[in-house]
């Protein structure tokens, strides 16, 4: 099944689970990113995806707008969702779909030297997801607040020879921080979409060279493409997600978290979360034994 | 709950779950007596085996199918996670099913005991307050396995089972009966009926320790712990070090002699032995015996364990040796320990020699008795087993359960060092 077909598959698991988990099959709005290479992106025409989507995974989604991009667009619509919606609008829905295990993405990667092989330990595992999250502004003590974002671009790209130094993510960060009000010392993680490059990596330590104003303890560095493979567009809400679940379940190493996205084109995206407080173990409050100590 | 199998959910990675689940529940069961791993070390398990169980939790029908069939091959890791599966869903059926293989086994063969305490470790999952409810209800049941299963929840987490534990204590089946001498150890309760002539060595191992919390140290019952050591593979390090404890200087060559006298794969029981005396005198005998395959690594852990020397951070490690250019050794428990290189080691205790005075018994490098509570907040595994049983022997009130869930331990350990403990 060629990418294009099994995005839409993607997309419709991505869906059904999502209105199992709000106990629901209608959204009123919904947008749905994808990739704007032309083997990977969404092709249908918006009606009969809906209705297919219907049909498939009993969804309703009554506005569907679809946006081709990169691995940034996901926060460039955060941001464009946080300024559209007033408080008591009903919720969106923010989808995001991609495939890189795509035999055009691969091969073009490949003729660049970033594809994982046997033989090219820098590069990345194609892997492809959907990932759907839920954008309102109603605060919820099970949601993240979206504390902060930065959108900026790096000149240097992965494909560049001109020397890098991070200055896209260190003002997209830079951005973001001053949004939320926020040092760099206050993060507890980084969630990055690295895919196993070593150019994201340098990126990631530089930035993390150039950021901070004072001395500060090192943060803790996530890259959850080293489970599910490098996912594109894909990448951002499911860092997103992972976030919130991390510190739902009271494994994240604190609250305050980084997520930041990359596109090979040189966009580069911060999204600040302030995820909700661990969940208390129910037995917290259970009679502690007495014991011979 | 909805135990239905979401569209999305794939088999080859439910079936990872299921295999890495059973794979970590049998490791976390080892490293709950590490000589080297602590709870952070437990925590990291955990926390993976949580993982992999919600896995198979999230997989719904398909999770349960999986787990079923592994539990059928009846590996203890496999015991447990389609047990502790079963209990997640929130399915009485499931629990059911999870238990009808186990109608099948028979008390004789050594393998039963690995599987019915791969369930007890299931069950110590279990939050404290639906145990006690499903541990009451076991106890309600004719059934033998049902009520036997329901006596070890109770214990597990600790609570006295009031009358039922006397019924414990003369059950036909040997696993039973050890559970229920344990948990009298445990908990400190009175079990007056003799068991030295039980034919089960963990019975009798219990019954002696329970003996010792009850009627306080005595030379003739420490023996009788270290002579059931060897037969003991889970509890034996545990029985030798408590043993070797509450003896004399004498009494301790004579039982050291004695377990040299015996089977080569057990000489490491001295060693390990010697830690529950605590006695720096025994220091040099553990440098000598660093260069001994059977038992060089227990030399190792007897080393760090009393000194509380961290050979890493020194440069003290070497590898074992070797015959023909293969390791040598026998000693399976200690693996986990690092090799010291005897020349070095014997180097670093000449000049360290002076911080320890002979006669002044220590644990991890600090003073007895003080050094019991800190090694049970931050020690090793197989240490804090010891300080936990050797606090039990000085205090009433029940032994720490150094092996339950870390998170929990976590929570118990703030009452203890808000206690001044780590001060």
């Amino acid at each position: 099944m060629p990418a294009a077909q099994r995005v839409i598959e993607l997309l419709v698991c991505a869906l059904a689970q999502s209105a199992r988990q709000l106990e629901t099959t209608v959204f009123d709005r919904c947008v749905l990113v994808c990739s704007n290479a032309p083997t990977r992106r969404v092709r249908a025409d918006l009606d009969p995806l809906a209705q297919l989507i219907l049909d498939r995974s009993g969804v309703q989604l009554r506005s569907l707008e679809l946006i081709c991009g990169d691995e940034t667009s996901c926060a460039v619509v955060l941001s464009r969702l946080r300024a559209e919606l007033e408080p008591g609008d009903e919720p969106v829905l923010l989808c995001a779909v991609d495939s890189l295990v795509d035999i055009h993405t691969m091969a073009q990667a490949n003729l660049h030297k970033r594809l994982r092989t046997e033989t090219n330990g820098d590069g990345f595992i194609p892997g492809e997801a959907a990932a759907c999250v839920l954008v309102t502004t109603s605060p919820s003590p099970t949601a993240s607040r979206v504390a902060g974002l930065g959108v900026a671009h790096e000149p240097a790209t992965i494909l560049d020879t001109r020397p890098h130094d991070a200055r896209g993510m260190t003002n997209a960060a830079r951005a973001a921080l001053a949004e939320a009000g926020w040092r760099f010392a206050d993060l507890d993680l980084w969630l990055a979409d690295l895919g196993g490059e070593q150019y994201e990596f340098n990126e990631i330590a530089l930035c993390c060279a150039r950021l901070p104003t004072e001395r500060c303890p090192s943060i803790a560095l996530w890259h959850p493409s080293e489970y599910f493979g490098s996912v594109g567009v894909a990448a951002g809400p499911a860092a997103w997600m992972l976030a919130t679940q991390a510190s739902r379940g009271g494994w994240a190493p604190g609250r305050r978290l980084l997520c930041s996205s990359t596109a090979a084109a040189g966009a580069r995206s911060i999204v600040l979360l302030e995820a909700p407080t661990a969940e208390p173990p129910s037995e917290r409050l259970d009679p502690v034994p007495r014991w011979a100590w | 709950m909805n135990t239905g199998t979401p569209a999305s959910v794939r088999e080859e990675v439910v079936r990872q779950h299921a295999e890495e689940a059973a794979f970590l529940a049998q490791l976390r069961d080892q490293t709950t007596r590490s000589p080297v791993a602590t709870t952070d070390t437990l925590a990291r398990l955990d926390a993976r085996l949580d993982a992999h169980c919600e896995g198979l939790r999230n997989a719904g029908a398909l999770g349960w199918e999986i787990a079923q069939p592994a539990w059928a091959t009846r590996l203890p890791g496999e015991c447990f996670a389609a047990l502790r599966l079963a209990f997640e869903l929130r399915e009485w059926d499931r629990v059911e099913q999870a238990l009808a293989p186990l109608e099948l086994l028979d008390d004789a063969d050594p393998d039963t005991f690995e599987q019915l305490d791969a369930c007890v470790m299931a069950l110590a999952w279990l939050p404290p307050t639906n145990a006690i409810e499903i541990g009451n209800w076991w106890l309600n049941q004719a059934d033998p396995l049902r009520w036997s299963l329901g006596l070890a929840t109770l214990l597990e987490h600790r609570i006295d089972p009031g009358a039922q534990l006397l019924r414990g204590l003369a059950h036909p089946a040997a696993w039973t009966r050890a559970v229920a001498r344990r948990g009298a150890a445990l908990l400190g309760l009175p079990a007056e009926a003799s068991a030295s002539e039980d034919p089960c060595a963990r019975v009798r191992l219990f019954a002696n320790l329970g003996r010792l919390r009850q009627q306080g140290t005595s030379p003739e019952t420490c023996e009788a712990l270290i002579d059931l050591g060897p037969a003991c593979p889970r509890y034996g390090d545990l029985a030798c070090a408590i043993g070797f404890s509450g003896l004399s200087a004498a009494r301790v060559d004579a039982a050291i002699q004695r377990i040299f006298a015996g089977d080569p794969q057990h000489h490491r029981l001295a060693h390990v032995g010697a830690v529950g005396v605590g006695d720096p005198i025994y220091i040099p005998w553990m440098i000598e015996g660093l260069a001994n395959p059977n038992y060089g690594l227990a030399a190792s852990y007897g080393l760090s364990a009393l000194t509380g020397l961290d050979p890493d951070a020194r440069g003290l490690i070497c590898g074992p040796p070797t015959s023909d250019g293969q390791p040598e050794y026998l000693e399976e428990p200690d693996l986990d320990c690092a090799w010291l290189e005897p020349a070095a080691t014997q180097a670093w205790w000449a000049e360290t020699a002076s911080e320890f005075s002979p006669g002044r018994r220590v644990m991890f490098g600090r003073p007895l008795p003080d050094a019991l509570r800190l090694t049970l907040i931050a020690g090793p595994q197989r240490l804090r087993a010891l300080a936990a049983w050797r606090l039990g022997l000085l205090r009433p009130g029940a032994i720490f359960a150094y092996d339950a869930p870390v998170a929990r331990q976590r929570r118990w350990l703030t009452h203890l060092r808000a206690t001044g403990a780590s001060t």
